[in-house]
């Protein structure tokens, strides 16, 4: 597990050193635009000074990185950087990163409403609560105790999702006496 | 646990009432208009003048549409972030949005793609012209010792605006082809804009009168020309730029309350008749005198002919002054 | 008219049944909306303003004010609990607070907390009513020179708070000043960094990036670790803190309230600057700087005192000038504006009972908030009983809601859910996410304040040091970063084997 971290930690500068590149010419789709104004500085020189500033940082980051590597296999142990890594796996974060990506861009389609109820679902089955009352009322009751609270009182516009789910949603809000 | 119990029966009831809604879905459409919450969208964060009409005209317009109306700011991109979620919601009339002067001169510089013919503008409900500001604790009086000052001192004087490319920076421009060069200032927020014009730290402020009506009140700020083809009601001793032989009489601040184009007729038409009642009630009429920005009741289609006029000679301005950027950066291309 | 009889007048009005129980109401409002992951204060007045249409003018100040003042504290209550600040200001909450949690020291940690917070708020609030014109005439002075120099101090706090790794915080700083600059550039209207996604033109929020970065990763953890949340509750012995022990805490929660009470009338993020720089402050002057991040108390106290003691100060400019400085007062603004009342100098003759009044509620809610506190803390304690799954997935759906909620658009639940991702490889990576965070609030106020002033000053970039005001903070902000760094580089040169920095001098 070490691995990734060193890799993690020596990739994140490089990676930003390459996006600091990448970005110096793409700062507008029209770079000419930039510079030709009546002022000293522009549009174009806050970001260029951040790029710059961050491609230093980046550089030196890498730097004492290296030489931390190169030390820690000196002395043959892979040293402190490892030491906090969660004993539970691996897989089930990527996984639970994953259904929470789902849940926040399926929420413009099928509706706050369905996806939260989904999710609330979901995540409760992979959060090893298995109990099927448990899981069912968590995610009705959850989500009718929101939508009254975020819907109802504080009157958020919440996307209702595409049709058929807009249609789903205003009944729902309709049996609710939200609407 | 009597709770328990429930909780199953409830989840067959919502599972039944979401396939139910599904079949019934088709049908709600046809029913009576409105027949449910309109979101009110106001483009622009709390706090400023469009969030108090939005709001203003949500608080007037609930009781006579019979419907609640929750207002939602929606900010950014010069207010086009909320007209993008106006058009992306369904065009039944359940949605409106404020649609400002601003947005629309915003279009004309290229920042947002929409255009007039997207909106059907069920009211007009406020305008007000442009004035130019000084500090109370100025030596100009009038707008000639501006120009005279600036003419024999140019880019000496600085004037707070809202940004380049703007009515502000197009009126500045104009001046300056009059031989009054003035130096562009631009504040990001209209807070710290009126805070440099009130602390003195700029010498003129652009800005319509309603959005500093407090420092005219309390006479910190001090009208010295309002741009305009007459003099304006509240300041009549206030010079117009038409009699100083001025002809940038054409921008003047309006905000409207637009729906998407293509709502049905029907729809277009009730909340116009609502905007209208609300235009009439005698509380509107003190909200828009304390704001300097009342305006007679506009037919949609004519509020349209004074949005689509405007966005032509917003972008006719731009073509006459174009920022520096655009100028140097079409040359090369 | 009087002091006395001015003030006698605002308690009378403050104590009224109606506007007394409707403080309380907002206090409790802002510190539960506070206290819930992605929900910030922010949110809770934007929902509240509709609900104020109906109240008296005075009325709906004391709704507001209640929350205002409520919210304010209550985002410590999620970082000292779940190590997820509430709001951008409840930052250095997470760093001392929440390793008191892990030790057992939960409510001990809530006492400090809010005992500091509630002392910054009502020193400040006294302020607020006994010298708003003056201070208001001198905040008058402060162009956008003086801006840039105290968004300038708050960036060097970054480094004061670094601990060890100066490097790395400002690597990570630099990446929120840049992604701070993406969207249209608010002076000339050039999109930047948008790469024709139009949604992006209206820039990254840092409320957002917050969000994100800290609410997911965590609930990710919890979800992987599934440790039972009850035993970190589990009482220690003599983990109650006594007011003799508070008492030993008055100088940090002095220095934070002094601080707070300063930099509250700087526009734009005065409660979170104020707080991250009384915890750099504080990491120096307290003598124990080498022990921060592991649960020092004087380190919550300070910028717990300083956060709230923003809230009054930050008034000030609204009352006196009507001018807002942030979303919070803003929302006033537009409270007042909506009942016809212009704040402003002419408020102050016209309308003496509503101004003090006011004064006098903010200095009562910050008493009651102790009470409030202490009730809404009682609760969230329960509420970590239940199982860290379903805990887990509430914080998520509240965190979209609340992303949701700064605009109102699904766009900003994209932008959450990616730093969220970028929040759970940092925290693998050991990385730090808070400097990330302060660069993506400050960076666009530093290049607005920037632009403006070269704009204003004949592009002379001499001005922030000739003006005499922002000179002295630039100066101020150069010492800080030197007095903060000089451990550090003592050890490199004293070649100390990698020992742990000494303490800093004091």
């Amino acid at each position: 597990m070490s691995f990734s971290n060193r890799a993690i930690r020596i990739g994140l500068p490089i990676g930003s050193l390459g996006l600091c590149a990448y970005l110096w010419f793409h700062i507008a789709s029209n770079n000419a635009a930039l510079d030709a104004v009546p002022n000293a500085v522009g549009p174009g020189g806050w970001p260029r000074a951040m790029l710059i500033g961050l491609a230093i940082f980046s550089a030196l980051t890498l730097v004492s990185e290296l030489i931390e590597w190169r030390r820690s296999i000196r002395s043959g142990v892979e040293v402190a950087i490892a030491a906090k890594e969660p004993n539970g796996s691996q897989a089930m974060a990527l996984v639970g990163v994953a259904i929470i990506l789902a849940y926040g861009f399926s929420i413009p389609y099928i509706g706050f409403a369905v996806a939260t109820m989904a999710f609330l679902a979901t995540w409760c089955l992979l959060g090893r609560v298995r109990s099927p009352i448990t899981v069912l009322s968590v995610s009705i009751i959850g989500t009718i105790v929101l939508l009254y609270m975020f819907v109802a009182v504080a009157k958020m516009p919440l996307n209702r999702g595409v049709e058929p789910f807009n249609s789903a949603t205003i009944s729902l809000y309709r049996a609710l006496r939200i609407y | 646990m009597a709770v328990i119990s429930v909780k199953p029966a409830l989840g067959v009831m919502l599972t039944a009432l979401l396939s139910g809604a599904v079949l019934t879905g088709p049908l709600c459409a046809q029913e009576t208009y409105p027949s449910r919450p309109i979101d009110v969208i106001v483009t622009f964060g709390p706090g400023g003048g469009a969030d108090l009409m939005g709001r203003k005209f949500a608080q007037f317009a609930e009781p006579l549409l019979g419907v609640a109306m929750p207002v939602a700011n929606i900010s950014g991109a010069s207010g086009n972030a909320g007209l993008t979620r106006l058009l992306t919601d369904a065009p039944d009339g359940h949605s409106v949005a404020t649609l400002i002067a601003l947005s629309v001169s915003a279009w004309a510089a290229g920042i947002g793609n929409h255009n007039p013919d997207e909106f059907a503008f069920v009211g007009m409900m406020q305008s007000s012209p442009s004035m130019l500001f000084v500090n109370k604790d100025s030596p100009f009086k009038t707008y000639k010792d501006v120009a005279e000052y600036a003419k024999a001192n140019p880019g000496k004087l600085r004037c707070a605006t809202s940004g380049y490319g703007t009515m502000d920076d197009i009126t500045l421009k104009y001046l300056g082809t009059k031989g009054i060069s003035i130096k562009n200032v631009p504040f990001g927020k209209p807070a710290e804009r009126y805070a440099s014009a009130v602390g003195g730290h700029t010498d003129l402020i652009y800005e319509e009168p309603g959005d500093v009506a407090q420092f005219l009140k309390s006479g910190d700020l001090r009208p010295i020309v309002v741009f305009d083809e007459a003099r304006h009601d509240a300041f009549k001793d206030v010079e117009s730029s038409k009699e100083l032989g001025l002809e940038i009489n054409d921008l003047p601040n309006f905000r409207t309350i637009a729906v998407a184009a293509n709502t049905p007729a029907d729809r277009i038409a009730t909340l116009a008749a609502a905007t209208e009642k609300v235009l009439a009630t005698p509380e509107w009429k003190e909200f828009c005198e304390s704001t300097y920005t009342c305006t007679p009741a506009k037919s949609p289609e004519e509020a349209k002919m004074i949005v689509k006029k405007f966005y032509e000679t917003v972008r006719g301005y731009l073509e006459k002054f174009p920022t520096t950027a655009e100028e140097k950066a079409s040359s090369k291309k | 008219m009087d002091l006395a009889t001015l003030f006698l007048n605002g308690a009378i009005g403050a104590f009224q049944p109606h506007n007394f129980l409707i403080l309380i109401t907002g206090l409790m409002v802002g510190t539960i909306a506070g206290a819930l992951p992605g929900i910030s204060f922010v949110n809770a007045m934007a929902m509240a303003l509709p609900f104020t249409y109906v109240m008296e003018p005075v009325t709906a100040m004391c709704f507001l004010g209640g929350i205002y003042v409520g919210g304010v504290f209550g985002g410590s209550i999620s970082s000292i609990l779940i190590n997820i600040p509430g709001t951008p200001a409840s930052l250095p909450a997470c760093w001392d607070g929440y390793p008191m949690t892990t030790k057992g020291l939960s409510t001990r940690a809530l006492r400090i907390a809010i005992t500091a917070s509630a002392t910054g708020g009502f020193f400040s609030a006294v302020m607020l009513a006994v010298a708003s014109p003056p201070f208001a005439a001198f905040a008058l002075r402060f162009d956008q020179p003086e801006f840039f120099a105290a968004t300038i101090l708050g960036l060097a706090s970054v480094v004061a708070i670094a601990k060890d790794l100066p490097v790395l915080s400002a690597l990570s700083m630099f990446m929120g000043l840049l992604i701070g600059t993406i969207g249209i550039d608010p002076m000339y209207g050039i999109p930047r960094f948008t790469f024709g996604v139009s949604e992006i033109q209206s820039g990254i929020n840092f409320t957002v990036v917050m969000i994100g970065l800290f609410a997911i990763g965590e609930v990710v953890d919890l979800l992987v670790r599934n440790v039972d949340l009850k035993k970190k509750f589990a009482p220690v012995a003599g983990k109650q803190i006594s007011w003799w022990e508070l008492w030993g805490l008055r100088n940090s929660i002095m220095r934070g309230t002094g601080l707070g009470c300063m930099i509250g009338m700087i526009p734009g993020a005065g409660a979170t600057v104020g707080a991250v720089l009384a915890y750099g402050v504080e990491r120096q002057a307290s003598g124990r700087g080498a022990e921060f991040g592991t649960g020092v108390e004087e380190a919550l106290a300070a910028p717990e005192a300083a956060k709230n003691a923003t809230t009054g100060a930050a008034m000030i400019p609204l009352l006196t000038l009507g001018i807002p400085g942030s979303a919070a007062t803003a929302i006033m603004l537009a409270a007042m504006l909506i009942h016809g009342i212009a704040p402003g100098p002419l408020l102050f003759r016209m309308d003496p009972t509503l101004v003090y009044t006011i004064f006098v509620s903010m200095m009562v809610a910050n008493l009651l908030m102790i009470v409030a506190a202490v009730l809404v803390a009682r609760g969230f304690s329960t509420l970590m009983r239940v199982p860290p799954a379903i805990l887990g997935a509430f914080i998520i759906v509240l965190s979209v809601i609340g992303a949701y909620g700064v605009r109102n658009n699904i766009f900003d639940v994209y932008v959450c859910l990616v730093f969220g991702v970028l929040g759970f490889i940092m925290k693998r990576a050991n990385f730090p996410s808070a400097p990330l965070v302060l660069g993506v609030i400050l960076g666009p106020l530093a290049e607005r304040y920037f632009l403006t002033s070269l704009a204003n000053y004949d592009d002379n970039f001499w001005i922030f040091v000739q003006r005499p005001i922002s000179g002295t903070i630039l100066a101020l902000a150069a010492m800080f970063v030197l007095w903060s760094l000089y451990p550090v580089i003592k050890s490199r040169f004293g070649k100390g084997a990698g020992a742990k920095a000494p303490i800093g001098p004091q």
